[in-house]
């Protein structure tokens, strides 16, 4: 039998519906602007801020943005923005 | 704008270190606290908050272990605090402030621009005379009614815009293309010829066309007739209409051109000499500041009036007027054969160029350049193709007397 993922029903609804995927699955939306800025939308919460790098804790998955004279330009509830010398975004 | 508001409502940079910074930054946004310009410097974490927010900030300081340190306050509030023993100041701040607010109210300077047939400072004589003028209030100025009086004044006036900006009154003038010529009429009328010419096209909307291509006409001939006879089988009228007549007629006609003048003139020769005098307007009083003594007998003088103002239309009642003088003397020179030719063709596409912008179209012109002794004459006929139906209102009681009195003739 099958195992149930909740992850991937939540991917076949939003495929079946046309319904973004940031909305159903909580995923993070992030936009980024050359290598200067970066907004990120859905997280919960910095869990690291240093000049190098920048640690946010989206729904699901830790995603990390290194660079160089990084700073938060605004921090709110919904989004923030992030400038700087922007060398590598990953996810852990 | 944002970062203005900002300014106005006050804010604080502070530093936060402890074990826990990014835990008190994620309470901070969980209680929608706004923090900017987040930034780490080697121990310490710098950012920016609100001077309101500020206070909620010590609870969750506590909370995390987190040491707040006020760098640097920045904004309205702080600087109005700073200066709060500087009372002359403030006040003379506020009085600046509200005699701004005061200067707003009225008019300060007035605008014209389109008009080419009458001079600016004559409509702005007129104006200033009978309707605005400097330092009147705002409110009071009724532009609906100035534009109206402009159009009835003068004659040449097409379409005139009256509009506000700032403390300046600014007055748009369209100037009329032919003043004798008009289309449309309310009441029944003929089209009658505004001057002699033969019809080069004809297009009637409304009446009864009364001549034809290449007819050649008088002036006050009808052209198009307002009236409309309506015939039975056997060509005979039984009832007649009367409706203003309307269409386009466009005939050739002839302007006479005359143009003399002497071949030997005197002519400008400007020297070093340059001088300026200056005088000060305010509240429409003039003084003299400065005026240059012992000025050469010929010169030009032209002036040049700087306004105090704020942008490109906040104009306060205070400007400058500086007079400039520039020496000459006259020389008398001759133009030879050549050039008095050149100088007469210059006038003569100056004459055509003004006709142009009358709408009209130049055909032909059979102007001759002729030298007599020491004058050139140029004359002749320039031919245009212009419109000139002119609009000639119909008595209709008139006229249906008229027609009884022949039907009375005919029958006795």
């Amino acid at each position: 039998m099958k195992k149930f993922n909740p992850q991937q029903v939540e991917e076949r609804v939003s495929n079946t519906f046309s319904l973004p995927k940031d909305v159903v699955m909580g995923l993070t939306n992030i936009h980024l602007i050359g290598n200067r800025e970066l907004i990120i939308e859905n997280y919960r919460g910095i869990l690291l801020c240093s000049e190098t790098c920048i640690k946010v804790q989206a729904k699901k998955q830790l995603l990390i943005v290194e660079g160089k004279e990084l700073k938060i330009v605004y921090y709110t509830n919904k989004d923030m923005k992030i400038s700087g010398m922007i060398s590598a975004i990953s996810f852990q | 704008m944002i970062s203005f508001l900002k300014w106005l409502r006050g804010y604080l940079l502070i530093s936060c270190s402890g074990p826990m910074v990014e835990r008190f930054l994620n309470q901070c946004v969980h209680q929608n606290i706004l923090l900017w310009n987040l930034r780490r410097e080697g121990e310490e974490l710098y950012c920016n908050v609100g001077r309101t927010a500020f206070s909620q900030l010590k609870d969750i300081s506590k909370k995390t272990g987190t040491r707040l340190t006020i760098q640097k306050k920045c904004g309205f509030p702080y600087l109005l605090y700073r200066h709060r023993k500087r009372r002359i100041f403030a006040l003379a701040a506020l009085l600046s402030m509200v005699l701004l607010y005061v200067m707003s109210l009225f008019i300060w300077d007035i605008h014209i621009e389109g008009n080419e047939s009458y001079k600016t400072d004559e409509i702005l004589a007129y104006v200033t005379k009978n309707y605005v003028h400097g330092g009147q209030l705002i409110s009071t100025v009724d532009t609906i009614a100035l534009e109206e009086e402009l159009r009835t004044h003068y004659d040449k006036f097409a379409w005139v815009s009256c509009e506000i900006q700032g403390t300046q009154l600014i007055i748009h003038i369209k100037e009329t293309i032919n003043l004798n010529v008009k289309n449309k009429a309310e009441k029944p009328a003929d089209l009658i010829a505004s001057k002699s010419g033969q019809i080069s096209s004809i297009i009637t909307r409304a009446g009864t066309p009364m001549v034809e291509v290449g007819q050649k006409v008088k002036k006050g001939d009808v052209l198009i007739s307002g009236t409309i006879s309506y015939v039975n089988d056997s060509q005979e009228v039984y009832e007649e209409a009367y409706v203003p007549a309307d269409g386009d007629i466009v005939a050739k006609t002839q302007y006479s051109y005359k143009d003399t003048f002497s071949l030997s003139y005197y002519e400008k020769e400007y020297l070093d000499e340059y001088r300026r005098g200056y005088e000060l307007q305010f509240f429409g009083n003039q003084w003299k500041i400065y005026e240059p003594k012992n000025l050469k007998k010929e010169y030009d003088r032209t002036e040049k009036i700087v306004h105090v103002k704020l942008g490109k239309t906040f104009y306060f009642p205070v400007a400058l007027k500086i007079n400039q003088y520039q020496a000459y003397q006259l020389k008398r020179v001759t133009y030879d054969k050549e050039q008095a030719k050149k100088e007469a063709e210059r006038h003569l596409q100056k004459f055509c160029d003004n006709l142009c912008k009358k709408g009209v179209e130049i055909v032909e012109n059979n102007v001759t350049i002729s030298i007599s002794g020491e004058n050139l004459t140029a004359s002749g006929t320039v031919t245009v193709l212009e419109p000139i139906g002119k609009i000639s209102l119909i008595d209709t009681k008139q006229r249906q007397k008229e027609k009884t009195n022949e039907h009375s003739g005919e029958t006795d």
